[in-house]
Parts: C-alpha cells; structure tokens; sequence
C-alpha cells in the first residue's frame, strides 16, 4: 500500500514538471501572506499565529496539501487548486490564532464577551470579482511577482524603499515621507512614476500573464 | 503632470490611505480607462506580499516530511557535481592569506585565528535539513574553535552554500513581541558566500614584532626598585593613620630593600621563604 502511494507521488504531474511547481509554490506563498498580512504588512515583525506558526509554516502545509491530492480527482488546473488551498489553509491558521480573542467591536469594559472566532471579516483579497475567482487570482498574483522581480532588478535604494513600502507594505505616504526624506506628495509621485514604468515593463516581459477583459487567456495556456 | 491617469492613480492612494472615495473614472477616455484599471488593480493587488523574503525552497519545505523524498535530492546533479577537491580550489582562489586544506569530510578555510568548515551535502540546495543539522552540531561540539560551517548544495552548479555559526543552529525561544526574527545569512555562491564571511568575519591583528635592537639583559633588580619607589611614593603620600602610615613614610628612600629581596629570590629561588622577608622589611620600618 505504501508502495502504491509512493508510486502515485512519483506520477504526480508538478513532481515532473519542477518549473511549474517552483511558479505554482510561489504563487501560494504570495497567497498566503496576503491573507495573512491584508493591507498592513510591518516589514518589522511578522504576525503571531498559533503555536508560534509562520507564514512559512502554513506554506509548508500547502504545498503537502497540493502534492498530496490525487492528480485522478482534479476539475481544475493545479494553479487555481493551489490557489484555493493557500487560502484556505492561510485563513485557518489566521483564524486558530485569532480564536477566543475579544471581536473588534467588543466594549472593552464590558463582561467577558469573547467570541469563538473574532476574525471579524474575511481578509479583502481584492478589489473586484477577478480576485475571487481562482484562476484569475493566481495571474493577477503572478503578476505581482514579475512587478516585484523587475523592481529588485531595476530601481534605486529609495525607489525600492517608496515602492515596497508603498505596493506592498501597504505603508502610508505621510509615513514614507519621514523614511526617505521627502514630502508626502513627492513620495506619491515617486510611486505613481515607478509603478507606472514597472507595469509597462512587465507588460513586455515574457512572464508576464495577460488576460483580455472578458477574462479569457491571451498567451498564458495551461494544461491540467 | 500631463497623464491624466497619474491623478487617478494618487486619489486612488487617498482611498487605499481610507481619506477619501475610489476615483471616478468618467473623464477619462476609453484608453486612459483601461490603462487606469489595470494599474489600480496593480497596486492594490500586492499588498501583503513579502517583497524582503525569499520563500524558503521546496526542498527545505518537504525536508522531514512524508514527502521528503519526493523531489529527487539530486535533481540539478547534471549540472553540479561538486566534489571536495573542487571546494579546495574555489576557496584557494578568494584570498591568497586564508589557507585551504581538504580535512576529512570537509575542506578548511582558515585565516589568522577564524576557521570555517565546508561540508557538502547531497542536494540542489544548501537546505539545513535535521540530518544535516545534526551534522553541523556534530563539527560544533567536535571543534569548538569552528567559526562557522558552511553548507554546500553538491548539485548546485554554482555550489550554493549556506553559512551558519553555532548560535544559528543553538536552541532558541520565540517570543509573541513582534520582533523581528533572526535571519540567517543567505545562500550564496560558495565563492561568494566565502568571500562575504573573510570581509565580515575575519579577525584583525594590529602588526608587531618585537623590539630587536633593544637585546641587553634585563636588569630585574633595578626594574623592582623602580616599581618599589613607585608604590611605596604613592602610598607614602595617602592619608593613612597609624603604624601604616610610619611604615611608608619610613619606607622612602629604602626601595633597594626590596630590590635586594627580588635580586636574593631570583638567585636563591624557592629557598627563601618570602613571607618571612617582608615582614622583616615591614617591621624594621614600623
């Protein structure tokens, strides 16, 4: 029996094609953080889960989950099970850490009111119906990681710091400011030129997933 | 600002700051529109990603787990298949004061009084798996003079390497404070890795030698009365009461005496009980 399953893991399509586990893995630790972390990551310190769990932790988890599921049983691509995965695991480590803490609207000098599960709204993944849908997901995402590979590779220190902070600290102008020496509009500025020559960068790049409107795939297939 | 969706961009950083509604976009022509759209849809879609971190490999992700074996240890081999001989000539070639030996299991790269022990490990990527945590403790506690242990992936064409010292490999404890939490140094080419560990680690030793012209024997009996006129001065001046303070008076002038006494030990040696002697001295003063 153990041979047979050790025999089904050998078959498992991302084990043979590491190129396309490496991307996929990617993805879901970019999932996770942003479930873990939503709009305000501290780049100081990393958020306390459960047990002293990491995003690194849930990650692992994840990636156990996806190679462990039998290739036989799949309806979607393996990009968009990952996806779901991720969050799925991301959003139960957030919700063991959070549990038996007081809601955010619990009065705070009122009787011990402590809800099961305070974790009073689900993370905001996104602005529109795209992030909801996991195929979608998981290219916007794809996305983001070839904005962030272009910008390690072609911005200043201080771009850097004001684009980082900014895309994906989610850190306010104002805060910014203080950081790089400059005004918050400057700041703002900064960041609406970088992000701007990114996109279009990105845009050209061959690892870039586009999509056209409607949601249809333009040069991005994937096999299941 | 002449792109009109530069302002749409930074109202829609206003709205992300929560002070104000998400942009309009009806001014815009159909173009600007969809150019606005997409790269709103790019700034608020990386919020939440480390953009600081690498995710840890997918070797160390499996590493003792059911699936550890899973991924093929050596699946880069073809384009590694590094060897220890190979190690001692990367190394060689970093810096011409460091001396490199094949020891054993390991090559040693040693400089002044630092010694780091590289060890291979039989995968694509330089993950401290338990095995080869183990592995790294066992050179620790073997050699306590060991600075740092380096790491080598074998089938990494480059040899990545991972260097850790013993407090990397030390038990810890985490704390829930939001601090951040210790990092290690990360993988790197071994030529790289060795390079950045002689610039940050390596010891410094002012230079010395010593004084060769200055070759007469040294004169202890005048060196003792020298120290013994000093203290005794010193003292003699403080504001003892008493006995003590006959005593140094008394002793001014009479440091031979206990250049005398060095000039009898270093001549006689243990023969002499010295406890003895200085009472006299201190006796015959007070």
């Amino acid at each position: 029996m153990t041979q047979l399953a050790r025999t089904a893991r050998l078959a498992h399509p991302l084990v043979a094609d590491r190129a396309r586990l490496e991307k996929i893995t990617d993805n879901m630790s970019a999932q996770i953080q942003r479930v873990i972390y939503g709009r305000s990551r501290n780049p100081g310190s990393e958020r306390a889960l459960h047990g002293g769990e990491s995003a690194d932790d849930v990650l692992q988890d994840a990636l156990i989950a996806l190679l462990e599921y039998d290739p036989a049983k799949l309806r979607t691509t393996w990009e968009a099970l990952a996806v779901g995965i991720a969050r799925k695991k991301a959003l139960t480590a957030l919700r063991r850490a959070t549990r038996g803490r007081r809601g955010e609207g619990t009065d705070p000098d009122g009787a011990d009111d402590v809800t099961v599960i305070p974790l009073d709204a689900a993370p905001e993944l996104g602005d529109d119906a795209d992030d909801r849908d996991p195929e979608r997901a998981f290219e916007r995402t794809q996305q983001q990681l070839v904005l962030l590979r272009l910008a390690k590779e072609r911005l200043s220190d201080r771009e850097r710091t004001v684009f980082f902070g900014i895309h994906f600290d989610g850190t306010t102008r104002a805060a910014l400011a203080e950081e790089v020496g400059l005004t918050p509009q400057a700041v703002g500025q900064m960041y609406v030129r970088v992000v701007k020559a990114l996109y279009e960068a990105a845009r050209a790049d061959p690892s870039f997933p586009t999509t056209g409107t409607n949601g249809s795939e333009v040069g991005n297939e994937r096999s299941r | 600002m002449n792109d009109p969706v530069d302002a749409v961009i930074l109202a829609y950083l206003d709205h992300l700051e929560g002070e104000g509604p998400a942009p309009a976009l009806d001014h815009l022509g159909q173009r600007d529109r969809a150019r606005a759209t997409q790269l709103m849809a790019a700034v608020s879609g990386g919020h939440g990603i480390d953009p600081r971190t690498p995710r840890p490999s997918i070797e160390s992700l499996l590493a003792d787990t059911p699936l550890a074996g899973l991924i093929p240890a050596l699946d880069n081999t073809g384009r590694g298949g590094g060897d220890l001989e190979t190690v001692r000539g990367v190394l060689a070639d970093i810096d011409a004061r460091a001396r490199v030996a094949v020891d054993g299991p390991g090559v040693v790269l040693s400089y002044l009084d630092m010694r780091a022990r590289f060890v291979l490990v039989l995968a694509s990527a330089p993950t401290v798996t338990g095995r080869v945590r183990g592995q790294v403790e066992a050179i620790f506690r073997d050699d306590p003079d060991t600075s740092r242990v380096g790491i080598v992936a074998a089938g990494s064409p480059e040899l990545a390497t991972q260097l850790v010292s013993v407090d990397d490999v030390a038990d810890t404890i985490t704390t829930p404070r939001g601090e951040r939490h210790t990092r290690w140094e990360p993988p790197l080419p071994l030529m790289l890795a060795a390079r950045r560990l002689l610039e940050q680690s390596a010891p410094e030793w002012p230079p010395f030698d010593f004084d060769r012209a200055n070759a007469s024997p040294l004169d202890v009996a005048g060196l003792a009365a020298e120290i013994a006129g000093r203290i005794i001065q010193r003292e003699a001046t403080r504001s003892y009461r008493g006995d003590k303070r006959r005593a140094y008076r008394a002793l001014v002038g009479h440091e031979r005496l206990f250049a005398d006494l060095v000039s009898r030990i270093s001549a006689e040696g243990r023969g002499l009980d010295l406890d003895e002697e200085i009472t006299k001295i201190t006796r015959a003063a007070a």
